[in-house]
């Protein structure tokens, strides 16, 4: 009798085991097309370096471009109006509160996981002081290394390689088959809700409204006080609510969709008061303010010029983009650190065309210490067009 | 709420392994291997080390105090159980503890989660093992039954009998068949939606001790109140919910604990709907002997006064058994106050119109939305201590009335 008894038991929990499988495989297909082919991207607020990866995300062509560099980049940027001007797919690469041995190390686990066939034609390089001087974040596990969250995120949930880090670098090596087969279980186990819920947004959005590419549609995004994903949060249902009330239910669910699936966050937050975005400055740049360049020069010009070769060997090409600062953080940066940037990065990163946007955006267009309002970020995009306003170099794309 | 990580790969990795144990081991190894679930689960994911460590122990001189109650039935029980019970106190540090304890004897060290329905089961198998209805026990059967991962931080309180029966195969837990199992894999999923879905979505609503319900205008402190409502019973039966699921598939099903409280029509009727394995404990082990008690004493020709005051201590007993602060003895006297004024009410309809009519009357639609209504918002509000704590209740009742 009691054996009978477990049997059902084990078969019931085993059948409910494979109905989520089913289920779980089904919808990870309809994430990984939303991902592939309706730039449907999960991961946001915090989680975003784990797109790095998913191949879905990640993989590129030669005539695709990838933007890279800290979250302030990928508020700053529309890929869609990129998209539009320069015709590949444009990845959203930015990585919350990057620093350079993030990016380095992003770019170096994109070739050796997916290839050299696998890397965009273009790497737009977003840079800040923040991210030159290697300023770790300074929450989570990994609050002390500069490429900490990154690292982590390999070492959990990579099936294909580990990070041996110090306090100055990280340097990617093999997973062993043990290793590989629990970061896999980790990642479908814990790591696949965001994909989903993406993806699913993603064809829900697709079937009301087929038009993947909808310029301009930030414009139209109303000012949320949180994360504008968080439907539960009540400040979020009463913008919701008079959003529905003003565009309808259809329009405002789609406006909606669109924006949760898309990469950006911040510029969707109504603007902080500016007493707020010095608290914001004391505590996330107090360190940047106060960095001494000729202390981390050695590891700083490394970085850059691994870059720098890395674009080189495979034939990409790289463009700098010196992103927008707050006029507050402005006035507290020495210049000398300034200028010391501004070389290290001319001198270390000859291949790359630079476009400056560092005082292009005035205070009021900042949502909060580094990202900025969806106005301001129309203003960037132009500005990069207007220096680079075509696509990469191909074979069949050649410029001359 | 505590946060309990039902959902987390973990648990449900455990819970899978507990069944599938239990499917394939049988007698002395099935207690091993079980008592092993429950210490790793209560270990790694509910309680931490040391919690684990002050939980065995505490269980274990709970096993000390079953032995004096069964070998020295005059005292034994009341001395011990008086003993455990201060032990309790001082373990989940109680505020009143400080007007006894200088603060260097006070102690926030140990673990605290699933310690009160842990002295709740404990206390059971005392009464019942000095009244020897339950049969000799075994330390192995005895810690599966306190320890039983399931019901261990949220309940349901399962009695030792009914736990012991499903557990050897005396009484079914449910039908043997790939349905029923299937059902109680289905109750598991209801439960994690009316946590994580409907808990979820009321959680951002709710009064918390920081929402400022206590100075809010009155509709949106009603909100909050009722929002409060409604989270911890979607919380609160889902964790139940998914205790109930679990404990199917191992063979031994908790009680059901929840029966659509908002939809009792008087407070007494509350009790028997919003945990009710609580209510069911309360009444066989407080109220009944309290009541026993008077009216065999100093209130033998006054049963009204001697169930108001039965009534009275049992929800103090509650309100304390809830939580540590005064707020959770206004909980408790609040209900205490409710239920009596709900006897005075009842035993004057009952005298001055008859039972029969009364009766009728109670089973018309107006009536039983009157009932409905009154209730609904007096146990709403009866949670703004639960949550406000006393002082914040407190300002909130001045606003609403004053």
């Amino acid at each position: 009798m009691a054996r009978s008894r477990g049997f059902f038991a084990v078969a019931a929990v085993a059948t409910a085991a494979v109905v989520f499988a089913v289920v779980t495989a089904l919808l990870l297909a309809v994430a990984r097309w939303a991902e592939r082919d309706f730039a449907a991207y999960p991961y946001l607020a915090g989680e975003d370096p784990i797109r790095v990866l998913l191949p879905t995300v990640q993989k590129a062509n030669r005539e695709d471009t990838l933007l890279l560099g800290p979250s302030s980049l990928g508020e700053a940027l529309r890929y869609e109006d990129l998209q539009e001007a320069w015709g590949g797919r444009v990845i959203m690469g930015a990585i919350s509160t990057a620093t350079l041995d993030e990016l380095r190390l992003a770019l170096d686990y994109a070739i050796t996981v997916y290839g050299a066939d696998a890397l965009p034609g273009r790497i737009v390089l977003g840079l800040d002081p923040r991210v030159v001087a290697n300023i770790p974040r300074r929450f989570g596990a990994s609050a002390e290394r500069p490429a900490g969250y990154l690292i982590d995120l390999v070492n959990d949930y990579s099936a294909q390689l580990s990070v041996q880090s110090t306090s100055t670098s990280s340097v990617l090596q093999p997973k062993g088959p043990l290793a590989s087969l629990l970061a896999r279980a980790r990642f479908y186990a814990t790591k696949q809700q965001a994909r989903i819920r993406a993806g699913v947004l993603a064809a829900v959005e697709r079937f009301l409204d087929p038009d993947p590419v909808k310029l301009g549609w930030q414009d139209e995004m109303p000012h949320f006080q949180v994360n504008f994903r968080w439907l539960s949060d009540k400040r979020n249902a009463s913008v919701l609510r008079q959003l529905a009330a003003d565009r309808g239910v259809i329009s405002a669910a789609v406006t909606w969709m669109r924006a949760y699936r898309s990469p950006y966050t911040s510029q969707f937050y109504k603007p902080i008061a500016e007493k707020d975005v010095r608290l914001m400055i004391e505590s996330d740049w107090s360190d940047v303010l106060t960095w001494t360049p000729a202390a981390d020069e050695a590891i700083v010009t490394e970085q850059l010029a691994w870059i720098d070769e890395f674009a080189r060997r495979n034939g990409i090409e790289l463009v700098v983009l010196y992103l927008p600062l707050h006029e507050l953080i402005r006035a507290e940066l020495p210049p000398d650190n300034v200028e010391w940037i501004r070389t290290a990065t001319a001198r270390y990163l000859p291949s790359a065309r630079f476009v400056e946007s560092w005082d292009s955006i005035e205070s009021d267009a900042f949502v909060d210490n580094v990202h900025v309002t969806p106005r301001a970020a129309r203003i960037v995009t132009g500005q990069l067009l207007a220096s680079v306003p075509k696509g990469p170099r191909t074979r069949e794309n050649d410029h001359e | 709420m505590t946060a309990v990580p039902f959902l987390s790969a973990s648990f449900l990795g455990f819970a899978t392994l507990a069944v599938a144990l239990n499917a394939v081991l049988t007698g002395a190894a099935r207690q091993a291997a079980f008592i092993a679930v429950n210490l790793l689960v209560l270990g790694f994911i509910f309680l931490g080390p040391i919690g684990l460590a002050s939980t065995v122990v505490f269980a274990l001189i709970g096993w000390a105090v079953i032995q004096s109650a069964t070998r020295y039935p005059r005292l034994g029980l009341v001395v011990a159980s008086a003993a455990f019970v201060v032990l309790f106190a001082w373990m989940r540090n109680y505020d009143f503890v400080g007007w006894l304890l200088p603060d260097t004897l006070r102690t926030s060290t140990f673990a605290t989660i699933g310690l009160s329905f842990l002295l709740f089961k404990i206390l059971h198998v005392a009464i019942e093992a000095k009244s020897g209805t339950l049969g000799p026990i075994t330390l192995p059967q005895y810690l599966n039954y306190c320890l039983n991962f399931t019901t261990f931080t949220m309940g349901p309180i399962q009695r030792f009998q009914d736990y012991t029966a499903q557990w050897t195969g005396s009484k079914l837990a449910q039908p043997v068949s790939f349905e029923s199992n299937l059902d109680a894999v289905n109750r598991i999923l209801f439960g994690l939606v009316r946590v994580y879905v409907f808990g979820a979505l009321l959680q951002p609503y709710m009064m918390t001790y920081d929402s400022g319900a206590e100075t809010a205008d009155f509709v949106p402190m009603l909100v909050q109140v009722y929002a409060f409502y409604f989270f911890l019973y979607f919380n609160f039966a889902g964790y139940c919910d998914i205790a109930i699921g679990v404990g199917s598939l191992l063979g031994v099903r908790p009680p059901e604990n929840f029966d659509k409280p908002f939809l009792a029509r008087n407070v007494s009727e509350f009790w028997q709907r919003q945990h009710r394995s609580l209510t069911h404990w309360l009444t066989d082990y407080v109220f009944n002997p309290t009541l026993k008690s008077l009216l065999s004493g100093a209130l033998r020709n006054r049963r009204i006064v001697a169930v108001a005051a039965a009534l009275s201590l049992t929800m103090v007993v509650s309100g304390l058994w809830h939580g540590t602060t005064a707020g959770f003895l206004l909980f408790g006297l609040m209900h205490g106050a409710y239920l009596v004024g709900y006897h005075l009410w009842d035993t004057f309809l009952i005298s001055r119109f008859g039972r029969k009519r009364v009766s009728a009357w109670r089973k018309t639609p107006l009536a039983a939305a009157v009932g409905i209504f009154l209730t609904f918002n007096l146990t709403a509000f009866a949670f703004v201590f639960f949550q406000l704590g006393a002082s914040k209740g407190l300002k909130l009742f001045a606003n609403l009335i004053l």
